[in-house]
Order: C-alpha cells, then sequence, then structure tokens
C-alpha cells in the first residue's frame, strides 16, 4: 500500500534527473569544420540544418573556387565572380571564425588556432582539399611559384597565371605540367589548356600551349581529343608520359622546364604540382603511406583517428574522384553520419554522386557522371551508373552540356554561400 | 520497481546529446540530387514537383525510353524502390521539406 508514493516520488525524481542530466552534465555537442570550400561548407551547413551546433574555420575571408578558375585563367570571367565571402555560412546558422588551425590534437579533441586560442569538439569534420608538394620536382618550390603559378589553388594564384598569358606577346609558348594521379581534379588540366587554346586561337593566333604530362591517359580523354582535333589542331599539343612528357626539373630562374623530351622555354609556364592531403592532416596522423586520408566510407570517419571526419579531396574516397561535387556529396553523407553518431543512432548506408563539366571551349561542354555505394571498407561505383558523354554527340548537346555546366556552378555556389 | 529504475536509467543513457529537432533523414543518394537540383537553379527543382512525376522520371531514364546528359547514367545507380524513396524524400511535400 506504501508503495504508491514512494514510488511517484521516486519516479518523479528520476525524471528531474533524466531531463537534468543531458543539459547539465553534457552541453550540446559540439561539431568543429575545418576548411571553408566546397566540403566544409556544405558539411557545416548540413549540420546546422540538422540542429547541430558547429563551428567553421576557415582563413580566407573570401573564397575563391577551383571550379571555373579555368575560365578566369582564359580571361572569360573575372576573378571577382567566382570568390564568395561567408556572411550567407553565418546567417545559416554557423559560426564562422576565419583564423588558421595549426594543430590537431585527436586525444584531447581540441584544435590550435594560429591566434593562441584553442577549441574542443565532439567531433571535427576536416574539409582542407590539398597541399602542394613542393619537395617532388627540383626547383619547383613555394618561392619558384610567385613566378611559376601552379593556379591550382584559385585566387591571387589563379590572377598571377591570367595575367602572365594576357601580357605574353603573339607567338609565345605557354607550358602546362600535369603530375599522375591522384590530384585534385582529374580533368582539370585539360580544361585549362583547352580555354587557354581557345584565348589564343581567337587572340593570340601564333601561340600555342602544350601540355607536359606525367600520364599516357587522362580523364574524359576521348572527348577532350576529339575536341581539340576539331578546334585546336595549331594551337593545342599533348606529349604523355611515353613521349617524355613528365616534367623532371624547373628552373625559375632561367625560366626553363626540363623534360625527356627535351628542355622548354615557355614564355608562360604552369606547374601542377603532385600533391598529398594537406600538412595539417599529416601532422595530425591523418595520413596512410598514400599521404592521402583513409575513411570509413558511410561516415568518412577516419580510420586512423577516431572523432575526427575527413571529406574532400584530402579523403581517400575509392572510386569517387577528387572534385568539388564530390565534397558537396561527401559533406551530406559526412554530416548525417555524425549527426547519427552523435544522436546514438547507426548511420544507413549512402548513395554518393558525382558530376563533373569540363569545358573544351566556352560553348563545347561534356561530363562525367557516377553513383558510389560502399563496398565493406571503401567507396566503389554502382554497375552501370558511370560514364562520360557520348563521343558522337552534336554541337547542341555540347552546348547545352557547357550551359547545364554553368548552371550546376550558379546553383551550387548560391546554396552554399547565399 | 527496479525494473521502473532501469528503464528510466536506460532512457536516460540513451537520450540523444541534442534535441530531437534534427531534419527528417532523407533517402540515401537524396541529398546528393539537390547539388542541382534545389531551389534557385537552372535545373528543375524537385521540390515543386510531385514525387510521382519524379519517380516516373527516373525509371524513364534508366529504361532509356527518356534522352538526357547526365541523367540517364546516374538514374542506373539507383533501383526503382530506391528511386521511389528518393523521390518521396525530395519531392513536393517529402522530407526535404523546403
Amino acid at each position: 500500500m506504501s508503495a504508491g508514493p514512494t514510488r511517484r516520488r521516486l519516479l518523479a525524481g528520476l525524471t528531474a534527473a533524466t531531463v537534468a542530466a543531458p543539459a547539465l552534465a553534457r552541453a550540446a555537442p559540439r561539431v568543429v569544420v575545418v576548411g571553408g570550400g566546397f566540403g566544409g561548407v556544405a558539411a557545416a551547413r548540413a549540420l546546422a540544418r540538422g540542429g547541430i551546433t558547429v563551428t567553421l574555420i576557415e582563413p580566407a575571408t573570401a573564397y575563391a573556387t577551383c571550379p571555373s578558375s579555368n575560365a578566369v585563367i582564359a580571361g572569360l570571367r573575372p576573378l571577382s565572380s567566382i570568390t564568395f565571402g561567408y556572411d550567407g555560412v553565418r546567417r545559416a546558422g554557423v559560426t564562422v571564425i576565419h583564423d588558421t588551425v595549426t594543430a590537431i590534437d585527436p586525444a584531447a579533441r581540441r584544435v590550435r588556432l594560429a591566434d593562441g586560442g584553442s577549441l574542443a569538439y565532439d567531433r571535427l569534420v576536416v574539409s582542407t582539399g590539398i597541399g602542394l608538394r613542393f619537395d617532388a620536382i627540383p626547383g619547383y618550390d613555394e618561392a619558384a611559384a610567385a613566378t611559376i603559378p601552379h593556379a591550382w589553388k584559385a585566387g591571387a594564384q589563379t590572377a598571377l597565371l591570367a595575367r602572365q598569358i594576357e601580357a605574353m606577346d603573339d607567338g609565345g609558348l605557354v607550358a602546362l605540367t600535369v603530375p599522375a594521379l591522384p590530384y585534385r581534379c582529374p580533368p582539370g588540366p585539360y580544361e585549362r589548356a583547352s580555354l587557354i587554346a581557345h584565348l589564343l586561337k581567337t587572340r593570340k593566333p601564333r601561340s600555342k600551349v602544350i601540355v607536359l604530362d606525367a600520364k599516357d591517359s587522362f580523364s574524359k580523354q576521348p572527348l577532350f581529343q576529339a575536341a581539340w582535333t576539331a578546334l585546336y589542331p595549331d594551337h593545342l599539343e599533348w606529349v604523355p608520359l611515353a613521349q617524355g612528357g613528365a616534367v623532371e626539373a624547373v628552373d625559375a630562374a632561367a625560366r626553363t622546364l626540363r623534360t625527356g623530351a627535351g628542355v622548354f622555354r615557355p614564355a608562360v609556364i604552369n606547374v601542377i604540382p603532385p600533391q598529398t592531403a594537406p600538412a595539417l592532416c599529416l601532422a595530425a596522423g591523418l595520413t596512410n603511406a598514400s599521404r592521402w586520408c583513409p575513411v570509413d566510407p558511410v561516415t568518412f570517419e577516419s580510420t586512423l583517428q577516431p572523432g575526427i571526419h575527413v571529406i574532400g579531396d584530402a579523403a581517400i574516397a575509392g572510386a569517387m574522384p577528387k572534385s568539388a561535387f564530390a565534397a558537396y556529396s561527401q559533406a551530406q553523407v559526412c554530416a548525417r553520419g555524425v549527426t547519427d553518431l552523435l544522436e546514438g543512432r547507426t548511420p544507413p548506408d549512402p548513395r554518393l554522386i558525382n558530376v563533373c563539366y569540363s569545358l573544351a571551349a566556352p560553348d563545347y561542354g561534356f561530363s562525367i557522371a557516377g553513383v558510389y555505394q560502399p563496398e565493406w571498407d571503401r567507396l566503389v561505383t554502382v554497375p552501370g551508373s558511370d560514364g562520360l558523354s557520348p563521343d558522337d554527340a552534336p554541337p547542341e548537346v555540347r552546348a547545352r552540356e557547357a550551359k547545364l555546366g554553368r548552371s550546376w556552378y550558379d546553383g551550387m555556389t548560391r546554396q552554399l554561400f547565399g | 520497481m527496479r525494473s521502473v529504475i532501469r528503464a528510466a536509467l536506460a532512457m536516460a543513457a540513451a537520450a540523444p546529446l541534442v534535441p530531437a529537432a534534427s531534419a527528417d533523414p532523407l533517402a540515401p543518394g537524396a541529398a546528393s540530387c539537390l547539388a542541382c537540383h534545389g531551389p534557385g537553379g537552372g535545373l528543375p527543382d524537385l521540390a515543386a514537383l510531385p514525387p510521382q512525376a519524379i519517380e516516373a522520371a527516373l525509371a524513364a531514364y534508366r529504361d532509356g525510353t527518356r534522352q538526357g546528359t547526365v541523367m540517364p547514367r546516374l538514374a542506373k545507380g539507383f533501383s526503382a524502390d530506391e528511386s521511389r524513396a528518393i523521390a518521396e524524400s525530395l519531392g513536393r511535400t517529402g522530407a526535404a521539406g523546403r
């Protein structure tokens, strides 16, 4: 009989404790996102939309996108048109801090900032893009990049290369060196060569662009080569590895390139160096012997450092290429995984998508597309879902894909930065 | 009594770290569709379409009766059931709820 009141009192006490416990003992979980590009902004916004407290750390107050940067290099659009601030990200409920993460302490679950402060996290999302290897090609170091641009991170480097091409006298040679895979944006160098050739053909017709490649095959190769034959027979030459295309040394003072095919002294040189995950990832123990970051394909959590998720170009994403679209897709899956893990659920098996448009000329575009799914410890292509635009498409289809690529870019940047 | 306490403690342990105000989860793959098919882009805004129309379009792309650029390739990455789940997530009144 007396059990009633006792039981009620006990239950009342328990209920109060239950309700109060999460708020008192553990505040709302904090997620920190490092890197304000396509992956980082997409992840931060998706997490904020799901009610998670999220802080984005990005050193730059204005972000220039690599997608569409080849059009800037070829004088087709201004750098300002591919540069975005972070006000829209803040309006979406993300705390944005403009600072540099100098170190990650996986054990303490903290990141250190250049200003001397630090931030604690329950889960960390690393979306820091690539590091450029300035130790891989003799003579091509960070100092050399001040006069011989890589332009493989958009912004000042993009503007530098655009200025050099613009200032070049007609009759000059533009040389572009391409590394072996893996690197950011596999078809990017060939789109860049195409659009430079378009500029030369229309405005400096006695000039030429030469592609010095460390590979014998490349992304969208049949589509690019058909376009080059049709559009740039006199303005673009591709030298594969087998013909001595790999760059062996750069002399920044003499402005020469040494390759197996000989020594070149171009008017303009663009060296796209080999790449790696950024130094921050290497220092934090997020990389394996390949210098890239192995991740779980369901949540993008590092397989080396629990609590840290890596998305975008730095991650080893199996069959997915290193592209902005892939980073966006990975960000959605990662945000879902982070949210589920924080809330005690098992994340479902995801599907991811990549679509990448390239331009051979302003009105001549084509694409590669694919759907991806986890297979045990890696991401694989869903059979039948991947492929290139057809080889024999008429000009209307090429023009349509050029337009679709611009639509994607405009919609994507509005969604992320608007 | 003991079982009540255990149940209450179990609930406390399982209580989410954040309020359950999170958005409804989307079907696998659906979030990536919005890279092109969100509001204000140059491509169809899926949130403005009935789910049945999205499902029918995906089926037509998959079996080759509808032409396109990237969609005939991407549609082959999803089964009929997966396509229906995506359509229900993203179509008008779907979980994306925009």
